[in-house]
């Protein structure tokens, strides 16, 4: 067996096409789960009566799925039922003018969620109760008391693990292909159809998403630096 | 829902997804085991600081922290036939598919458990190790004694939620043709013509077992960290 260098610039330029698309997957689901993330985050903490509980056992639920059976059976729900809906009902369109890009974020948007959502709260919860009580005594609601006071202090906290989390829905995009999503591991595929040179497509998607992690890693410890602030002392004379 | 989904083929679905569920037990089990003894010594490796070793364990932990599970499986079923072929002129075709899933997980879940007790170990006061070489141990009797095992204290809930991602992965065997719960569940699916129900019984099965982890993992910190706090 011999390896084909140029089988692999091959599948690395194909794999490479396909990165812009995947970022925007990815980047798309960090941005809705870190909206609802932080949402369900302050739901949690805030510890509504029964809503708390409730969300607490589905995200524990969905914690447990494997992504792959949770793309998979997403996929069929959604060539099923979701396809039997649109068909029953006359709304100008049919299944196949949805673009399965929206059915890939919104399965990484569901895997995410649990996962975001845990961060959040761990930034959320490094945020000590002077702070909270701080604001009230000064007379702030608590909206804009979580815009300028916590939110704040949350994101220097936040910035690590959401960088993992990055790297975990980079990884999860491969799975994409079971939706019928083209994502970078498909891409990287695509000559090999051709040529049977799979091990080489297969080095060149581990190369491509290796660079990009290591990328975002670096990106990470940039601003994680950027992000740092120096912790007060009651030292201090003035503000 | 219609004639999606119905409960009787739900139950009817049981009997043949928990045929396959010995092999996924088989596959968890061998590739924790690997994963488990490689992360020590990985991590010994790296703290050690043995010249040339530790360099290339960086770069592996790095590799398969950083690349997709499913493209490293692949990479081990498509390359150690070629590199045993290579190196030893060992033909290795014959092996059964489940070795090379075992071990592509197994080497991915090493480098994390690596990365998990090289912190955890780094946690344990130096002091710990000092007082073992005063009363005459050597590195290897120290760590082993006194170093590890509370390194493993504090490592044990992160190897818990890195074991639930292991057990996670093991979905994606079927595609190499292991004939574990998710395979049962397709052929299930082919056979009756509705695979949904068949998946939903795989479902449950993965969230009851990763709840008990969860929960046993919560008890067993308690457990284990209530008494030391000096």
């Amino acid at each position: 067996m011999v390896f084909r260098f140029q089988d692999f610039l091959d599948c690395l330029r194909a794999g490479a096409l396909r990165v812009p698309d995947t970022m925007y997957a990815v980047l798309i689901t960090l941005l809705l789960g870190l909206i609802f993330g932080t949402l369900f985050a302050l739901l949690l903490n805030g510890e509504v009566p029964a809503v708390s509980k409730v969300v607490s056992a589905v995200f524990t639920v969905l914690r447990g799925i494997p992504p792959t059976l949770l793309f998979i059976v997403i996929r069929l729900l959604y060539s099923t039922v979701f396809a039997g809906f649109i068909a029953a009902h006359d709304f100008g369109f049919t299944i196949r003018d949805i673009d399965i890009m929206y059915v890939g974020i919104f399965s990484m948007f569901v895997f995410a969620l649990p996962i975001i959502t845990e961060s959040v709260r761990g930034a959320l919860l490094s945020v000590t109760r002077d702070q909270y009580e701080a604001g009230y005594s000064i007379g702030l609601s608590p909206w804009p008391l979580f815009r300028r006071v916590i939110l704040p202090q949350m994101i220097p906290a936040a910035v690590p693990v959401l960088v993992n989390n990055f790297i975990i829905l980079l990884k999860t995009s491969a799975l994409l292909f079971l939706i019928g999503v083209v994502d970078i591991w498909n891409g990287a595929l695509e000559p090999a159809h051709l040529t049977y040179g799979y091990f080489e497509a297969y080095v060149a998607a581990a190369v491509i998403y290796y660079v990009i992690f290591f990328v975002a890693e670096q990106l990470g410890i940039v601003l994680e630096k950027i992000f740092r602030v120096e912790k007060r002392t009651a030292g201090r004379k003035t503000v | 829902m219609g004639d999606y989904f119905t409960f009787t083929r739900l139950v009817d679905s049981i009997d043949t997804v928990l045929s396959g569920a010995g092999a996924t037990f088989e596959i968890v089990i061998f590739s924790f085991l690997i994963a488990l003894a490689a992360g020590i010594l990985l991590a010994v490796i790296r703290i050690r600081k043995i010249p040339v070793s530790a360099q290339i364990v960086a770069v592996f932990n790095s590799f398969m922290r950083g690349t997709p599970m499913i493209v490293q499986i692949y990479l081990v079923y498509y390359g150690l036939p070629f590199f045993m072929d290579l190196l030893f002129g060992v033909d290795i075709n014959r092996w059964s598919k489940m070795l090379y899933v075992i071990l592509a997980i197994g080497l991915n879940n090493a480098a994390f458990f690596a990365e998990i007790f090289r912190s955890a170990l780094a946690s344990v006061s130096v002091v710990q190790l000092e007082a073992g070489f005063s009363i005459g141990l050597t590195w290897m009797q120290a760590f082993r004694r006194v170093v590890f095992p509370q390194a493993f204290r504090v490592a044990l809930p992160s190897l818990v939620v890195q074991f639930i991602s292991l057990l996670q992965s093991t979905a994606l065997a079927y595609m190499f043709g292991v004939t574990d719960m998710m395979m049962a569940a397709r052929k299930y699916g082919s056979k009756s013509g509705h695979s949904l129900e068949a998946y939903c019984v795989v479902m449950v099965l993965f969230v009851a077992i990763c709840v008990v982890l969860e929960l046993s993992s919560r008890c067993l910190d308690k457990r284990l960290n209530t008494e030391r706090r000096v």
